[in-house]
């Protein structure tokens, strides 16, 4: 009994820690750059988030706008592949907006 | 030369499990190589067309349904300077009639993004273990490194395709719907606080929402081979079954192994292996060889 209390506790602990974290994080970031790939196909708008990010600082942030079905699908995924960090996922209109933090 | 003179320096059944396939015009063959998975140097390359340059008599190869190169019209003749020449960047021939072929597989984990299990490795293990064994028919193996399954192993005699199990930890989700965004399979829905609701049933085993997730919540939990047998393409085209899931790469030579000791007792000559299973049941083949594997899974 004593034992699972305490797990709880633990869950919880962790649970608080993360959550602050995402919130700290999402509300001290402002990007340092944007691109705009709606109406992009793949893999064009991947390429041309890639050559966005070489030009930023590592840790820097760039917000990508990208339709939804197959870029939305896609993107994110090659960028986790390259070792970035989408630190947010944001629906706007029949699109998404994510904040991407340079390696 | 008479044709003759050939049958009787030659045996023609012989010529054939060596790789060599008569032709229509006399004293030519096909000579196929072997190139287990597709995967092949530019050094055996460039050692075949200088080969099929010299020796082919109609001036061309031919790119094989199962991945291997092969040189049309060599003539009888020059059969052992072709194997001699080939042999000096290690170019060995295949094989063709009843007993287990080359290994086929998918380019390949090192390179491709989807790839959960090596299959390039796995068709040279398999190659160096099982190829020419004699069974009551031709036996194809095939290896797939994901379930969008370029290799087709349902078409197989036996087939193996990878999968990975996805598990997910909340406390590092932070709902971003990505996953149910990557799955295109309508097994992971996002709820109202875009944290994913897993359906199982519905999943394939891809490993898409684990590449997908920025977070790392989703993780994968084991890898393995899903295996399918009794496919096969021709004239009576059969779709393999699947008789196991989550198969540990070291198992594979061992499920290889019953199950070509169980076609060899249940099997009837110029059957293949899915006619069998037909004939005697699916159930069987699970009793018998499957379901010694699925307890280890």
């Amino acid at each position: 009994m004593i034992s699972h209390v305490f797990e709880t506790n633990i869950q919880n602990l962790n649970f608080a820690i993360f959550g602050v974290l995402h919130v700290v994080e999402n509300e001290k970031v402002n990007p340092d750059d944007q691109i705009d790939l709606r109406g992009v196909l793949c893999p064009i708008n991947f390429v041309r988030t890639k050559l966005k990010l070489e030009m930023l600082d590592s840790g820097q942030v760039l917000e990508v706008i990208l339709d939804d079905g197959e870029p939305i699908r896609s993107v994110p995924r090659s960028l986790k592949e390259e070792g970035h960090k989408v630190i947010k996922v944001e629906k706007i209109e029949n699109a998404y907006r994510l904040l991407v933090r340079k390696t | 030369m008479t044709e003759k003179t050939v049958t009787q320096r030659i045996d023609l059944n012989e010529l054939k499990s060596g790789g060599f396939i008569k032709q229509t015009q006399k004293d030519l063959f096909t000579v196929r190589l072997k190139v287990p998975g597709g995967r092949i140097t530019p050094e055996k390359l460039l050692k075949i067309a200088e080969v099929a340059k010299k020796y082919s008599r109609l001036g061309y190869c031919h790119l094989s349904f199962r991945q291997s190169v092969e040189i049309i019209g060599v003539h009888i003749d020059d059969f052992d300077a072709v194997v001699k020449e080939l042999a000096t960047v290690g170019q060995k021939i295949a094989s063709c009639g009843p007993r287990v072929r080359v290994p086929t597989a998918c380019g390949g984990c090192e390179y491709n993004p989807n790839g959960i299990m090596d299959t390039q490795s796995k068709a040279l293990e398999v190659d160096e273990k099982f190829f020419g064994a004699p069974c009551h028919h031709k036996f194809k193996i095939g290896f797939s490194g994901c379930p969008i399954d370029c290799t087709r192993t349902r078409e197989m005699d036996l087939g193996f395709q990878g999968v990975v199990y996805p598990v997910w930890n909340k406390d590092l989700c932070n709902g971003c719907t990505l996953c149910a965004k990557a799955c295109l399979e309508g097994a992971i829905v996002s709820d109202k606080e875009g944290r994913p609701m897993f359906d199982e049933s519905k999943c394939v085993y891809c490993g898409d929402c684990i590449r997908g997730c920025p977070t790392d919540a989703w993780k994968d939990k084991k890898k393995g081979w899903l295996v399918r047998t009794g496919g096969k393409h021709g004239r009576h085209p059969r779709e393999a079954d699947q008789v196991a899931n989550f198969l540990p790469d070291n198992k594979v030579n061992d499920f290889i192994s019953a199950t070509l000791k169980w076609y060899k007792e249940n099997g009837k000559l110029k059957e293949r292996i899915g006619s069998c299973i037909d004939r005697v049941g699916l159930d069987k083949f699970k009793k018998e060889v499957a379901n010694a594997f699925t307890k280890t899974t």
